[in-house]
């Protein structure tokens, strides 16, 4: 606690402030207050009020200096001072990793990670209690557990807190932001107190992972030797690295088989059907023989055994329909000392056909087109004779000439191939527009059209394609109004060799794609940590129920998955289920440094500091009363002499007549 | 017209169980509750004593007459109509504090209450320098909104002179009777004068004195400039708390000397802190000085 942060020279310059104002107070003389009274008699021994005006006096000594005690010890309180040697705690950050790898069971059934707040706590128990401690947790996109502070308390509860996570930890990131935590500007005053960083954990990384703690390794033997040089001057700011220590949890080998990855793919050919293929990895150091089982909605259509090498990775692939779409999900038995990773599952998605009308009167655009379309797996194709409406199902309609005048409801696709007196004439079809998603793949300059010169783009037009030449006609046009969409191809495409080139199916089958929704041909295996969705989200609710907080722009969302399970979104008024599954864990064990590995150094021995602001508190309080007793309690006594009127015994200066009556002797009276 | 002075009825209720007491040998008009030394028409049987010629012959005792064949005379007590007079001091130190003048008029209404409620006479004389001129007042409590009505209208003002008020008191009622003096008393010289001249009447006399907490003990410290009230003199004086004392052992003086010449002229006196609720001091203060009963 430290309240005012007040120097000895402020406490002492306070006090004087406080004292002369106190006596300011003693010694000021107010104004004659102006009293009518019903007699003066009573105030003949008064002094007179003129004459002890002159000089000032102290009316209240006693009670002044207890006052100006008081106010001393107030200030001082508030100055905060401690009885003891002052020593300065250092910062300390501690990395706790509860990475996927915390869920680790060990022999007895209990996690790792209750391993890892038992060292956090034996840690904690040997730091001097003026270290301010920081806790990281190493998750990829974790923030601090908890900022700098030495309430143990609050430190404590975090610990006990820590909840596994299911993502793969980033140990030398964590480390670096540790490291930076302790010492942000880089350089440290000479003689601050060396900063300690521990990493508590299983410390278990990947390939990268080891490269980078080698780095961080030789980062700070570099910033050790340059403090060591530079320690002889003395008014040098010197570099002070801090003091890094782990503490592994969990030496037993790893006994864990786990999915790794889900692949799935739609079949070009028949939509409903779907090709899988399913990774396991051995993380034992001894073989393993288990058996995958795959579901789609709860029955279970395929069971494989294999049989994998330690640290290897088989993989099982098979084929299945499945028409509605719904949740894959892959399950290994027997179970293992790490279930988290024991079941995966991925979102099928469903195949959603597009409906198309082609609305003409010529029989070889028909047939042109029909050609093209039913190519399209995805597609379904209803021809209409023009002057007929087109069904009010169809997704796409493609006019052999002008869309209607009043515009149509549905996404359209129009050949202008202008009447029969428009003048025409033959140029190439160039300048594919790789910008857009309809021409995105587009590339050919071997198409001759006849344009007819009657398109007319407006400023949110885009050109999709052109004529190439000097003066570049567009000939291919996209416009997208409100929520409708529309291609526009200024030419003929009978009077053209555009329908015998590769380009003219892609063309129509990006449209298609573009005015009506993307056919998901394959399945998102995602897993914890960082996840990005594609996505407009308004609330995620991970599965143990807890909200999750994400950042959001127009790409999508983007969000920290720590649990593994099955992540409840809403999205545009609707519930949409994602699956999160554990990510492939790394399994090179970190091998600490001796000096890594060494007790934690030993501390000056600091004596323990007393806040000395109680027992001020306390003493000015004392220091009150006492004014309050020579200043009010001298005030009070002339009461008291009052109280015992009317028995005083003053001379009697009257000439009184004794009639007989003493006041001792009864009245002569009489009661009715 | 100033407002009526009011009494609460639940006060007015409590007084009815209550006496002014005045002494015994007093003589008034016969017909009330006070019993009087006097022998004569009564209710309450007082003695016997031999018929002699001119009795009237309807108080003989013809049954001892029978028993023994003498005459004998029965005598009762009479039941006088004692007179209550109040002399209520309306000066200005009365008025300086006005908790003490509303204090003084609620006393004097209570006193006139009770004489009222047992059928005696009530003459209520204000004065200042002189008196001013009394309501007398008989009839039971029926008459007592005269009274009340009368000490609505009383105003303050002017200079104590309690010894002149006394004098032009006793040439306006002549008769003896119960005298109370509700007053602050601070003219001491003109009290123990008129005192006397009250009691050399045979008047039974009663000193209320009404003072206010502040005239017993100052609450103001530092330098006062002070203002008599009656003679406007001006004196400005150090009140330290020794001073403080000093105004206190004054007053008790004062008020211990008061107390023994009321005493010593076979009067009552009772002293009223307008600290004190008025209820609490009629029902318990008066009890304690003897005024009631």
């Amino acid at each position: 606690m430290n309240w005012a942060s007040m120097t000895l020279g402020d406490v002492a310059l306070f006090s004087a402030i406080a004292a002369a104002l106190a006596i300011w107070l003693y010694l000021r003389q107010p104004r004659a207050a102006r009293l009518r009274v019903s007699t003066l008699r009573f105030w003949e021994s008064a002094p007179s009020g003129s004459s002890s005006a002159r000089r000032r006096k102290l009316r209240e000594p006693l009670a002044l200096l207890a006052q100006i005690l008081f106010l001393v010890l107030i200030i001082a309180a508030m100055g905060n001072p401690r009885w003891g040697t002052a020593t300065q705690g250092r910062n300390v950050a501690i990395v706790l990793d509860a990475g996927a790898w915390s869920q680790m069971r060990a022999g007895n059934g209990v996690p790792w990670v209750n391993d890892i707040r038992a060292q956090a706590n034996a840690l904690l128990q040997r730091l001097p209690s003026d270290d301010r401690i920081l806790l990281l947790r190493a998750d990829s996109d974790g923030a601090p557990l908890l900022p700098f502070t030495t309430d143990r308390g609050a430190i404590r509860a975090t610990i006990a807190g820590l909840q596994p996570s299911s993502a793969v930890a980033d140990i030398p990131r964590v480390l670096a932001e540790g490291r930076s935590a302790l010492n942000p500007a880089g350089v440290l005053p000479k003689g601050t107190p060396r900063g300690l960083l521990v990493y508590i954990g299983p410390g278990l990384m990947d390939q990268q992972q080891t490269g980078a703690i080698e780095a961080f390794r030789q980062s700070l033997a570099a910033a050790s030797a340059t403090a060591a040089a530079s320690s002889a001057d003395a008014n040098a700011h010197v570099f002070q690295p801090p003091e890094f220590l782990v503490r592994l949890v969990g030496n037993a080998p790893l006994q864990d088989v786990g999915i790794t990855q889900i692949a799935l793919r739609r079949r070009a050919e028949e939509p409903d059907e779907w090709a899988v293929m399913t990774q396991v990895k051995n993380y034992n150091d001894v073989p393993a023989r288990v058996t995958l089982s795959l579901s789609v909605g709860g029955g279970v259509f395929r069971q494989d055994t294999l049989s994998i090498a330690p640290g290897e990775t088989e993989s099982s692939s098979d084929e299945f329909t499945s028409r509605s779409g719904g949740l894959l999900q892959a399950d290994i038995t027997p179970g293992d000392n790490l279930p988290a990773d024991n079941r995966a599952t991925i979102v099928l998605p469903p195949s959603t056909p597009v409906s198309v009308a082609v609305v003409t009167s010529r029989a070889s655009f028909a047939t042109r087109m029909r050609a093209v379309l039913s190519a399209n797996p995805y597609v379904k194709t209803e021809f209409v004779h023009e002057g007929a409406a087109p069904p009010s199902s169809a997704d796409v309609v493609i006019y052999d000439g002008e869309a209607p005048a009043g515009g149509s409801e549905h996404a359209t696709i129009s050949f202008l191939s202008g009447s029969t007196g428009t003048p025409s004439h033959r140029v190439r079809l160039a300048n594919w527009n790789s910008g857009h998603p309809v021409t995105k793949w587009i590339q050919s300059r071997d198409v001759t059209v006849r344009a007819t010169e009657t398109l007319s783009p407006s400023p949110e037009d885009v050109v999709l394609a052109s004529s190439s030449g000097a003066t570049s006609e567009p000939l291919i046009l996209a416009r997208e109004t409100r929520a409708r969409r529309s291609v526009i191809v200024d030419f003929d495409p009978l009077d053209s060799n555009f329908t015998d080139e590769p380009a003219f199916p892609l063309l129509m089958a990006a449209s298609v794609e573009w005015m009506t929704h993307p056919i998901a041909e394959s399945g998102q295996f995602v897993t914890a940590g960082s996840v990005d969705l594609p996505l407009r989200l308004s609330r995620i609710v991970a599965p143990s129920g807890r909200d999750v907080l994400f950042a959001s722009n127009d790409a999508g969302v983007h969000l920290f998955a720590a649990e593994s399970g099955i992540y409840r979104i809403n999205s545009a008024g609707q519930s949409l289920d994602v699956p999160v599954n554990v990510p492939p864990l790394p399994t090179i064990r970190m091998a600490p440094t001796a000096t890594e590995a060494a007790p934690l150094e030993a501390q000056p021995i600091a004596i323990v500091q007393q806040n000395l602001w109680r027992w001020l508190v306390a003493l000015a309080l004392i220091a009150l009363w006492l004014e309050w007793k020579f200043f009010y309690f001298r005030r009070e006594r002339p009461a008291e002499t009052a109280a015992e009127l009317p028995t005083g015994t003053g001379t009697l200066h009257l000439d009184i007549r004794e009639m007989g009556h003493e006041s001792d002797a009864p009245h002569p009276m009489v009661k009715s | 017209m100033a407002k009526p002075l009011s009494l609460s009825p639940d006060f007015l209720k409590t007084l009815e169980e209550l006496t002014l007491l005045s002494r015994d040998d007093l003589s008034g008009v016969v017909g009330a509750d006070h019993r009087s030394r006097t022998l004569g028409p009564g209710l309450e049987f007082s003695d016997y004593r031999r018929y002699s010629s001119g009795d009237d012959p309807r108080s003989l005792d013809w049954n001892a007459y029978l028993r023994l064949g003498k005459l004998f005379l029965k005598t009762y007590r009479t039941e006088e109509r004692i007179p209550i007079r109040l002399l209520l001091d309306c000066s200005e130190s009365m008025k300086c504090e006005p908790a003490k003048f509303s204090y003084a008029l609620h006393l004097a209404a209570a006193f006139s209450y009770l004489a009222l409620l047992h059928l005696d006479t009530v003459a209520i004389a204000p004065f200042a320098t002189r008196l001013s001129k009394p309501l007398v007042v008989s009839g039971g409590r029926d008459v007592f909104w005269m009274v009340a009505k009368y000490l609505g209208d009383v105003n303050a003002g002017g200079q104590t002179d309690l010894y002149f008020a006394s004098k032009e008191f006793l040439a306006r009622f002549p008769s003896r009777g119960t005298v109370l003096i509700l007053s602050d008393f601070f003219d001491d010289e003109a009290t123990q004068r008129s005192i006397e001249i009250l009691r050399m009447r045979g008047h039974d006399l009663v000193l209320v004195q009404v003072h206010t907490p502040e005239e017993q003990r100052p609450s103001s410290y530092g330098e006062l400039q002070l203002q008599d009230a009656e003679t406007g003199q001006q004196r400005t004086v150090e009140c330290s708390p020794e001073s403080a004392a000093a105004y206190e052992r004054n007053f008790s003086e004062f008020c211990t000397r008061l107390q023994r010449v009321a005493l010593r002229n076979g009067g009552r006196y009772a002293r009223a802190v307008t600290s004190l609720p008025f209820e609490e001091f009629v029902l318990r203060g008066l009890h304690r000085s003897r005024v009631v009963a």
